[in-house]
């Protein structure tokens, strides 16, 4: 599955078997999904939503500027 | 699938609620809490000229833009550039245009042009840290600006995230009397060269004003300020966040619980008299203003 860092704007590459909840995806990653909005596919979506392989997510922090 | 009460896919759970929430329920969640905050606390009148207080970030065009499309009052931008290298000519892009694309006026002053030296300047001729020059001479220059313009009311875009943290800095820093800028609407006494500053987001998570941006089209760069790790505000919204986490409306409560202690120190504070500072006449509530106290400390020359 393909992740955005918008923060960095880097891509990486995670590999997922089957389906996964976006949280425990983001946990793995280290992030708090607590202060991050994802995006799947275009669109918003939940922490509690599922991904698969072929699914794009952005991750965007709540926190920026100042 | 999680769902919404009204059957549709759920994007976001707001605490406040406990509830799940579908697009569309979110934006009438989002809107009518704002639209309840003003009405509640009376902090725009039908004659009110607003100046909203915008940076090019998501939260500040966030309320730009719901105060245009809910209010009928004359609404404009005021941009304060500090002068901060490979940061604001960013933000600022992204101001510009959704300014144009909202249809509102922006006007735009520089620390270099208003103050006589930008903020990265400040930094390095001064001792202290870039946040307090950053804060007081954005404040100052705010207020001045919004009064020049003919603005009644100045609106921030300050979340439940920022308040939260500002309680807790100041609580950390027994600073009773920074208490005061907290609040629905601050200021305690009235001055004809006070703006009163509004906020109506204040009861909103900053992850909700986030998603209302998204959702409405706004999607600006990110950027991190450079200074901001030497913040102490970004210490404690760190731990805010990871507490959070642990402990759901834990912001809220801390906002919620500090609003009747409020309520108390500005009715204590009341008998505060309200000056103008003997060097620039700008209101202040001691002798000599914070941002000349700044000026004479960094050798700017005071007109």
């Amino acid at each position: 599955m393909r992740v955005l860092r918008e923060w960095d704007k880097r891509q990486i590459e995670v590999k997922i078997k089957g389906r996964r909840m976006i949280r425990r995806v983001l946990e793995e990653m280290g992030i708090n999904p607590e202060e991050y909005v994802i995006i799947k596919n275009k669109r918003i979506v939940g922490e509690w939503e599922e991904v698969k392989d072929s699914d794009e997510l952005v991750i965007i922090p709540v926190v920026s500027g100042g | 699938m999680v769902k919404c009460s009204c059957g549709k896919r759920a994007i976001i759970y707001v605490k406040v609620k406990g509830k799940y929430m579908c697009e569309d329920c979110f934006l009438r969640y989002f809107e009518r809490t704002a639209l309840n905050t003003i009405r509640r606390h009376k902090l725009i009148d039908k004659r009110d000229k607003i100046a909203v207080g915008v940076s090019g970030g998501k939260d500040s065009l966030a309320l730009l833009y719901f105060l245009n499309e809910h209010f009928d009052n004359e609404i404009f931008g005021i941009f304060i550039n500090e002068g901060i290298k490979g940061y604001r000519e960013i933000t600022s892009k992204d101001l510009r245009k959704y300014c144009k694309r909202f249809g509102v006026e922006c006007y735009e002053f520089s620390f270099k042009e208003e103050i006589g030296m930008t903020l990265d300047e400040m930094v390095k001729r001064g001792r202290l840290k870039p946040c307090s020059y950053c804060g007081v001479f954005r404040r100052y220059l705010l207020n001045k600006k919004a009064r020049g313009l003919g603005a009644t009311k100045l609106a921030m875009a300050h979340n439940l995230d920022d308040e939260a943290q500002t309680i807790l800095m100041n609580l950390f820093t027994n600073d009773v009397k920074r208490f005061m800028r907290l609040g629905y609407m601050t200021g305690i006494k009235t001055h004809p060269k006070f703006v009163p500053r509004i906020k109506p987001f204040r009861l909103l998570y900053e992850k909700e004003v986030l998603v209302y941006g998204l959702l409405k089209g706004i999607r600006v760069t990110y950027i991190q300020c450079p200074y901001a790790e030497q913040a102490y505000r970004v210490r404690i919204a760190h731990v805010l966040w990871k507490l959070e986490r642990k402990y759901p409306l834990l912001k809220y409560n801390v906002v919620k619980v500090f609003d009747p202690k409020l309520r108390e120190l500005k009715e204590r504070a009341k008998d505060e008299e309200l000056r103008e500072c003997k060097i620039c006449g700008e209101v202040t509530n001691r002798d000599i203003c914070k941002a000349c106290e700044f000026k004479r400390e960094l050798k700017i020359p005071i007109s």
